[in-house]
């Protein structure tokens, strides 16, 4: 199969293997790229002249290509995804049937109108509401993504704000996670050929620097999903006069109130944690679980172990890299020693639930191991996240409606952007701010016509 | 108990007699599980107590993060006549290893060091690339080097790291103007600081022959990655080393013993053998159950020579069974997960010294 979306340019290939399965990946060189460059922003004319309902329409048909389980695309999907992703095909399966779902006509609507209010303004020329004259929104010609690893599904979130603002998208995307970025831009081909050829979606290695710089210099936007350590080294990449956004490593966490130490709250929390394997950046590392109950955080610790056994039914984990079984085993081992106490898979590290009285936030090893830590009063949590404060992103939370205003505001003052229940971490609306902006108004330039 | 591991260190075969190791690492165990309670409660926490075991290979590794969250040791941790500190990659605390019995740590780094970097038995010229104990004093390599010093060099013998920076320059002077040979002793991101140096002013040494070459570690961020036959390049072009004259060292703070991966002038693979006072086990990082010959493990060291703290310990470190010994198929710590979070590595980076 094409490891690579290339629509219009023909290419060399090389013939790599990626989990056993033979994949022709494009034989790149920053030459080419600025050929490839080129050819999209020329391509990109046509998506600049499409009405925005028109390029809604064709996502939205796109998506419900992907809501078909006979759409050849989405069964390709469905059997190399488990392969190459190391995911369980259960896994895969949720994870085909819940991000069409954000793509939809209704939904995109909703968006835009959130994002920069009339749709229309991405069009033509609109009175300004205040102010003199008119103004309108126009996307960069080009945008090059350097998209993460971890989650697929972030990828196509990436590439269609790109659409939105009619903006031509050239992706890096990553070995492990090349698939579904490929397999959507071909559903889009499938609707509309002459627009889906402002897309393009190749990898290389990251060490291929002067490769990624190409993109950079090409391009008006960057937007980069990566760690410190990339972040670091590719900012040194882009030119001055190239825009760029940066979605950095995050980390997330949940915060259980005293009155909130319930069954079914170990419950919803059990699905935040088995969703995507805990990759995802609002995949919680930790709960903090206030004492003082009916019911004691080490109980809370003993019900999400049982819910995790359930999940491990329902949501089978993928495969756990012996990197990540090595930690576990570490923590598993040792926490003991200090006083805590571990809830581990009677086999394997299916699942590990690890009670520790010190309330220092803990990062996880991940992969379906989660931290809980007791705390006297829900007052006391920010006070632990300060050494993480740059990184947080998301916390779920099961605290009484009363006592909300007073943590949600500390919560939020800290640094945190997304307040949700437990339960509901994996499924953010597309209205979400992600990483605390604007996702396609922070796309788009605005130009102002005065008339007076 | 503490002759037989003396016995063991001193052995003439690489590996001895199963039942002379079986018997000497029962007897530690027996004692550890009676005097150091944390690896009392771990044990227990496995089920596993000395009157029901038979086998050395039954005794539960303790895992090394024990030693930043619990004091690891069977005497009072400040009667300790060293305390080896180490950084991680999962906590905030420091790994904390007390070393009571200066004579079996000595007698335990010198017959292995003397194996395999020293075969002809001669003392030589060292030039150490890390601080000196008195500037590093909880550093296991500090401790290490300063007992190599002793054992094996001669007078003019030095360390070349000063307040947490190599004198680059002065090495580089000093090491130009040799008429005997020289043994080059650190981490390995240190002679990578040393080749950029020698790089940049364009000035290649060729060490007189007999030189040698051990370095050790990872790079954890220090300086750039460079993979292992990549290095043993730089050495020749640089120093005038031939890769069979440079031989990797592989120990932790939290381990007595050392393993070398080969013996200088000896041409063959590259494996870490353990010495006789050492068992390897490798188990899959999933169940701890034992994989077999040729597939990917957690290293378990047995080291009988940890005698006051925890002998039987389990690393974070993946390898691969191979003839006499294991190959290192790279340290966990510091990886980065798969996940879009990060490790604490990152938030915290790790100080110098670490192996």
């Amino acid at each position: 199969m094409k490891g690579y979306y290339l629509p219009t340019l023909p290419i060399e290939e090389q013939s790599q293997e990626r989990k056993g399965i033979p994949v022709a990946a494009p034989i790149l060189s920053a030459s080419r790229l600025v050929e490839i460059s080129n050819r999209l922003i020329e391509s990109q004319k046509k998506l600049a002249a499409e009405s925005i309902f028109k390029i809604v329409d064709w996502i939205d048909a796109a998506a419900r290509c992907w809501a078909d389980p006979n759409d050849s695309i989405r069964q390709e999907a469905e059997s190399l995804l488990p392969q190459i992703t190391g995911d369980s095909p259960e896994m895969v399966h949720f994870t085909l049937d819940d991000f069409h779902k954000h793509l939809t006509r209704p939904v995109l609507l909703q968006f835009l109108e959130a994002e920069v209010g009339d749709p229309t303004l991405l069009d033509q020329f609109r009175l300004k509401t205040k102010g003199v004259g008119f103004t309108r929104a126009f996307g960069p010609r080009l945008t090059a993504h350097i998209l993460p690893g971890n989650l697929a599904g972030t990828a196509i979130y990436s590439l269609v704000c790109s659409l939105l603002a009619k903006s031509a998208s050239l992706a890096k995307v990553s070995r492990e996670e090349f698939l579904l970025p490929v397999l959507f831009a071909r559903s889009l081909e499938k609707i509309r050929p002459d627009l889906a050829e402002s897309l393009a979606v190749l990898t290389w290695e990251n060490s291929a620097l002067e490769l990624t710089r190409t993109i950079f210099q090409k391009a008006d936007l960057a937007i980069v999903y990566g760690g410190d350590e990339t972040i670091e080294i590719l900012r040194k990449e882009i030119p001055p006069t190239t825009r760029t956004i940066f979605h950095g490593h995050r980390l997330s966490l949940g915060v259980v109130a005293r009155e909130s130490v319930k069954k079914e709250i170990a419950e919803q929390a059990a699905t935040d944690i088995a969703l995507y394997d805990q990759r995802g950046c609002l995949s919680p590392h930790l709960y903090y679980v206030e004492t003082g109950g009916s019911a004691s955080p080490i109980q809370f610790a003993q019900w999400l172990a049982q819910s995790l056994y359930v999940s491990s039914y329902q949501l089978p984990k993928g495969t756990t890299s012996a990197e990540e079984a090595a930690q576990i085993q570490q923590l598993r081992g040792a926490i003991p020693l200090k006083g805590g106490e571990v809830f581990p898979s009677p086999s394997g590290v299916d699942w590990t639930v690890l009670y520790d009285p010190d309330p220092h936030f803990s990062i996880s090893p991940l992969a379906r191991t989660i931290w809980i830590k007791p705390v006297g009063d829900l007052s006391e949590i920010t006070g632990h996240l300060e050494a993480i404060r740059p990184y947080l992103q998301a916390v779920g939370v099961a605290i009484p409606q009363e006592r909300q205003p007073e943590v949600i505001l500390s919560l939020a003052r800290m640094g945190v952007n997304r307040i949700c229940a437990v339960g509901k971490m994996q499924k953010p609306p597309l209205t979400w701010h992600h990483d605390g902006r604007f996702r396609l108004l922070d796309l788009l330039r605005f130009v102002d016509w005065e008339t007076t | 108990m503490r002759e037989r591991i003396l016995d063991l260190i001193h052995a003439k075969a690489e590996v001895p007699p199963e039942e002379l190791f079986n018997e000497a690492a029962l007897s530690v165990f027996r004692y550890q599980f009676d005097h150091n309670p944390p690896l009392r409660q771990f044990c227990l926490s496995q089920n596993k107590t000395p009157e029901a075991i038979r086998s050395w290979e039954e005794i539960p590794p303790l895992p090394v993060m024990a030693f930043k969250l619990a004091e690891i040791t069977c005497r009072p941790m400040n009667e300790a006549v060293r305390v080896f500190q180490s950084s991680g990659t999962t906590g905030r605390e420091k790994s904390r290893h007390p070393l009571f019995d200066l004579e079996l740590s000595q007698e335990a780094i010198l017959t292995h060091f003397g194996k395999h970097l020293l075969p002809e038995g001669k003392r030589i010229r060292m030039a150490i690339l890390t601080p000196s104990p008195e500037e590093a004093p909880a550093a296991s390599l500090s401790h290490m080097m300063e007992v190599v010093r002793k054992g094996f060099g001669t007078e003019p013998s030095r360390y070349y790291i000063e307040r947490g920076r190599l004198d680059a320059e002065r090495l580089a002077t000093e090491l130009s103007d040799l008429q005997e040979p020289i043994a080059l002793l650190g981490t390995s991101f240190a002679f990578v600081h040393l080749i950029d140096f020698l790089k940049e002013r364009m000035q290649p040494l060729f060490l007189p022959e007999g030189s040698r070459l051990m370095d050790t570690g990872g790079f954890k961020g220090k300086s750039r990655e460079i993979p292992r036959a990549q290095l043993y390049g730089l050495y020749e072009e640089y120093l005038g080393l031939r890769s069979d004259h440079c031989i990797n060292e592989y120990g932790m703070a939290e381990m007595t013993s050392q393993f070398y991966d080969g013996v200088v002038g000896q041409n063959r693979p590259r494996v870490y053998i353990a010495p006789p006072q050492i068992r390897t086990r490798l188990l899959h990082p999933e169940t701890l159950r034992p994989v077999g010959k040729g597939e990917i493990g957690l290293l378990a060291h047995y080291d009988l020579a940890n005698i006051d703290s925890a002998m039987a310990i389990l690393t974070e470190d993946l390898g691969r069974e191979t003839d006499g010994g294991f190959i290192l198929l790279g340290r966990v710590s510091g990886s980065l997960p798969k996940g879009c979070s990060i490790t604490l590595d990152q938030l915290l980076q790790s100080e110098g010294l670490e192996r």
